[in-house]
């Protein structure tokens, strides 16, 4: 299971997901997180491989030994193998949600920024380990499916529609997954970027779809602050954002029986997706990038 | 309840903030937009509505909390006239004396006295015994002590009366049950006015017994105003006023306030007549004119009535009016003599205005019998049946006049007036040295008069005329016996007026002539009304009273035969109160005591009578004793305990009572409630853990 908090989080070195929203540049802000996220394992003692993906790896029983950086031993202690560029080549397709309820947040960063902050970024982390990058954005549909390509240009295209995305209407997991998964044909790394804000079964249908067709599978859930601790002060109408139906909420008396609620549910779809494969990460949107990265980092060298 | 701080209350508007924070924050809770209510549904309806509940019950106890907080620094006492209880005394016999006399109905002094007799019953220790004694004039009271409940009940049937204030009854009544209830502590608490007319001589001489306690509790004040009718004065109708009978009030205003547009009115029979609107000042009087036309014969209820809300019950002054009419006279005249012998008679008796009486001459023969007066003037020549018809005339209850003149022979008198009447004439019937004529240094006086009779006591007083200056030149002498009495006499000794009942009737004999002939009294100022007199006594006629005062006695059976001018017999009599309600009824009436204002009435099948009643005139004022000094009074010096208590001043009792002290605990306690309660009912624990 991924670790809430990545070992390399810095608060000093990884810029908080509201000052991302300032930077106009969805690019800028990819590269700007990834890098630091970069120079960031480049400083760690903690980490046994180098950032540089496109020319090691960790070794494995079996590897050639000659292709070992002694280098790399003599200063961790530990077996890498030189990889050359172009030897990896997997493909990576972001799945964003945009329904409206991804359109929430209260600290000043919605969900479906901090979403598009992390395609960018995995997008861009992608394309700098030379992997294939698709992208589909969807909430009760497919809104947009850009296939997954290789080029320097393509990443420019990606990033511009991962920009363009909105919150648009309510979620419909299967039928939006499934149409996903008819399309991508050639396995590789699954990002689902989504608040699962959905019924329980329908979600794990939806994500199933992709495991079963070979894919590597990662989910984000993205949760807002507010969302995870309901520490809303007074009474209030409570008015969903996607079905505009309203509940008068007590928060005062309703808080624990929501936290226990809420948690169960988290911990049913990671119990869930850990059956299936599929790699399951919930995310704060109050936090940095960084523990989104490096669970996408560890899953691909858990790959390749 | 009351409270010596009531402006905190102020800060009760404090207890309403919670309220209404509650309100609004119902009222406008905002909308918020939330990403999915998926978790919020799934909470339980019972948790919700639990939690609603915990938290209408820590909406309660903040406004209790702060109400009871409130409540406390208002300072709370509840209201007692009574001295708390000393300790260690196991039983005390509480004799409450509570003056019910008329002027403790002035504005509100009744309830604050009623309050104060009930405090003592509740302020009392278990075993305490109570009697309670109402006074005015007259004390009523238990003949033993009984429990508190009793007494109060007691307390709250009472009500003032009309009558007036007398202390020295109360004590002594007070006393006696004091001294009834043995061992232990005794007090008597006397609850009054303090009147300074209920404090009379009598009641300076008394002092109570050795080991009883008085405690007083003063009502009364200083400051009063109180407007009543004290007297009315009443002038008969005459030629000088228009022929109206004409009533005077002595209208008083007790106090020393000057009182503005006051309404006096006057009724007859319950009619409404006549009244007036007066401006008196403070600690003065005022007379009030009314004047009413001839009114018709008989009696009547004359009401005069003040528009004076401090004190109602002496706002009506009644009395009865008699108007008379004119009784006839039958006058028989000697026929020889002419219209001259009688001509000093009509002119005493037959006039219009100033005689209640009109003469009719009769003939002997036709003497009408049936009751009521009758001169015989000097008649001589009576026949047996003539006779027999005067004398059936008397006996049944007529009055007779025997006029004695010239013609008088003592044989003819003797064997007819005197076969049935204690009177003779002597033989012979004049003087001896009375020649028949007129010397005029040869006369007799009329100076030996009983001015206690009632025919002579009017005048009794000085300058309401004199007899002694009428000069009797010839008289005729008679001889009484037994049976008799003789009211005036000549200064020789010779009866000038005899009076004998014959019968159920009366007879006076008069020695000397109605004319001039034999004397100079028709001469004299006292003539005529010496012949009123005569006939008034003849008839039976009664100055009755126009009113009397509550607190007097009366004998209904003779006020009833005063007015018939009859006895009763056995007739049964019936008295009824003001109120309508009968007193007494019986062969035998008894005194009938006069306790209400107004007209009591006194009944038989065939006769009735009326009597007004009118509170007493000093009752009226409600000038303040000083209750320190009067209690002081009756204390024996060394032994009984005084104590003046008054109302006790509400500090005084606050600080007794310290009830404040229990509203703040209460406030404490449902504060700290609050606290623990909200504690538990909100949710502050950390953030469930996700993974």
């Amino acid at each position: 299971m991924n670790d809430f908090q990545p070992a390399v989080s810095d608060s000093r070195r990884f810029i908080d997901p509201e000052t991302l929203v300032r930077i106009a540049s969805l690019e800028l802000v990819a590269r700007t997180v990834v890098e630091g996220f970069i120079s960031g394992l480049h400083r760690s003692p903690h980490l046994g491989f180098s950032v540089n993906f496109a020319e090691h790896r960790a070794y494995h029983p079996g590897d050639d030994i000659r292709k070992i950086d002694w280098n790399v031993y003599g200063r961790t202690g530990r077996f890498y193998v030189k990889e050359y560029e172009g030897e990896t080549n997997t493909s990576l397709h972001i799945l964003l949600d945009c329904s409206r309820s991804m359109s929430y947040g209260s600290k000043g960063i919605t969900k479906l920024e901090y979403g598009q902050f992390l395609a960018a970024s995995l997008g861009y982390f992608a394309f700098k380990q030379r992997d294939s990058i698709g992208y589909v954005s969807y909430d009760e549909d497919l809104l947009e499916y850009i296939p997954a390509r290789g080029s320097t240009g393509h990443l420019n295209t990606v990033l511009h529609a991962i920009e363009r995305a909105e919150a648009g209407r309510k979620t419909d997991f299967i039928k939006s997954l499934v149409k996903v998964s008819e399309r991508l044909r050639r396995r590789g790394i699954v990002v689902v970027i989504s608040d699962l804000y959905d019924e329980p079964a329908h979600v794990m249908n939806g994500l199933r779809h992709l495991a079963f067709r070979g894919h590597d599978v990662i989910v984000f859930q993205v949760l807002d602050h507010a969302e995870l601790q309901f520490d809303f002060a007074a009474a209030a109408q409570f008015v969903d954002m996607e079905t505009r139906a309203e509940m008068h909420v007590l928060p005062e008396y309703m808080r624990s029986q929501y936290r226990i609620l809420l948690g169960k549910q988290i911990e049913e779809n990671e119990r869930e997706c850990r059956k299936d494969r599929i790699d399951f990460s919930l995310i704060d949107t109050s936090t940095p990038l960084d523990s989104a990265l490096f669970s996408y980092l560890v899953r691909r060298e858990q790959l390749y | 309840m009351s409270f010596l701080n009531p402006l905190f209350l102020i800060g009760g508007l404090a207890a309403a903030v919670p309220v209404l924070l509650h309100l609004v924050r119902r009222e406008h809770a905002k909308k918020i937009e939330f990403p999915t209510l998926m978790f919020l549904r799934r909470i339980s309806r019972k948790t919700i509505r639990y939690r609603k509940l915990r938290r209408l019950l820590l909406l309660l106890l903040r406004v209790f909390a702060l109400l009871f907080i409130v409540l406390a620094f208002m300072r709370p006492y509840r209201e007692t006239t009574e001295a708390a209880p000393v300790a260690g005394i196991v039983t005390t016999a509480h004799i409450i004396a509570l003056d019910n006399s008329m002027s403790m109905d002035y504005r509100d002094r009744w309830e604050q006295a009623r309050k104060a007799a009930s405090a003592i019953t509740r302020n009392s220790n278990p075993g305490d015994r109570f009697a309670v004694v109402e006074f005015s004039d007259t004390a009523l009271g238990p003949a033993r002590l009984t429990t508190a409940s009793e007494a109060l009940s007691r307390i709250e049937a009472i009500e003032p009366t009309d009558r007036p204030t007398r202390y020295g009854q109360a004590l002594r009544a007070a006393e006696k049950l004091a001294l009834d209830a043995g061992t232990g502590k005794r007090i008597v608490h006397l609850i009054s006015d303090f009147q300074k007319n209920g404090w009379t001589s009598d009641d300076q001489d008394f002092r109570l017994a050795a080991g009883v306690e008085l405690r007083t509790i003063d009502v009364g004040s200083d400051e009063f105003s109180n407007i009543t009718i004290r007297d009315v004065r009443i002038t008969e109708a005459d030629e000088t006023n228009g022929n109206e009978t004409k009533l005077t009030a002595s209208v008083v205003n007790f106090g020393n306030l000057d009182r503005k547009n006051i309404r006096i009115s006057l009724s007859v029979d319950g009619r409404e007549v006549a009244d007036r609107r007066i401006d008196i000042s403070g600690s003065a009087s005022q007379g009030i004119d009314f004047r009413l036309l001839r009114l018709v014969p008989g009696t009547r209820r004359v009401v005069l009535t003040v528009d004076d809300p401090n004190l109602q019950r002496d706002n009506r002054f009644h009395l009865n009016l008699q108007a008379r009419g004119k009784t006839q006279v039958q006058l028989v005249e000697n026929p020889a003599k002419g219209r001259h012998s009688s001509f000093f008679l009509s002119k005493a008796l037959d006039i219009d205005v100033l005689s209640p009486y009109t003469l009719k001459p009769a003939a002997p023969e036709k003497i009408i019998r049936s009751g009521g007066l009758l001169i015989w003037n000097d008649v001589p020549g009576r026949t047996a049946a003539v006779q027999q018809k005067i004398r059936d005339f008397v006996e049944a209850g007529g009055g007779l006049v025997l006029v004695l003149g010239e013609s008088t022979n003592a044989g003819e008198f003797n064997r007819s007036f005197g076969s049935w009447l204690p009177v003779k004439v002597a033989e012979p019937p004049f003087a001896a040295n009375r020649t028949g004529s007129r010397p005029v240094e040869d006369y007799v006086l009329m100076t030996d008069i009983s001015t206690d009779h009632p025919i002579f006591r009017p005048f009794s007083q000085p300058h309401s005329g004199s007899f002694s200056s009428a000069r009797f030149f010839r008289h005729v002498r008679v001889s009484v016996s037994e049976g008799s009495e003789v009211p005036a006499r000549f200064d020789n000794g010779d009866p000038a007026l005899v009076a004998a009942n014959a019968g159920k009737g009366r007879v006076l004999v008069f020695a000397s002539s109605a004319d001039d002939s034999m004397n100079d009294l028709p001469l004299k100022a006292v003539y005529a009304p010496f012949w009123q007199q005569m006939l008034r006594f003849l008839e039976k006629y009664r100055e009755r009273r126009h009113w009397r005062e509550i607190g007097e006695t009366i004998d209904p059976r003779k006020l009833l035969m005063d007015a018939a001018g009859n006895s009763l017999s056995d007739e049964s009599i019936a008295v009824l109160d003001p109120a309508g309600q009968r007193l007494t009824a019986g062969g035998d009436a008894e005194h009938v005591l006069l306790e209400k204002s107004g007209f009591y009435e006194i009944r038989t099948m065939n006769s009735i009578a009326s009597v007004a009643a009118n509170t007493p005139p000093k009752e009226s004022d409600l000038t303040h004793g000083d209750a320190e000094e009067m209690a002081a009074g009756w204390v024996s010096h060394g032994s009984a305990e005084f104590r003046q208590e008054g109302p006790v001043a509400p500090e005084e009792q606050e600080k007794r009572q310290r009830i404040w002290i229990l509203f703040l605990i209460a406030g404490a306690v449902l504060l700290v409630s609050e606290m623990l309660l909200s504690r538990a009912a909100t949710d502050n624990r950390p953030a469930t853990p996700v993974p």
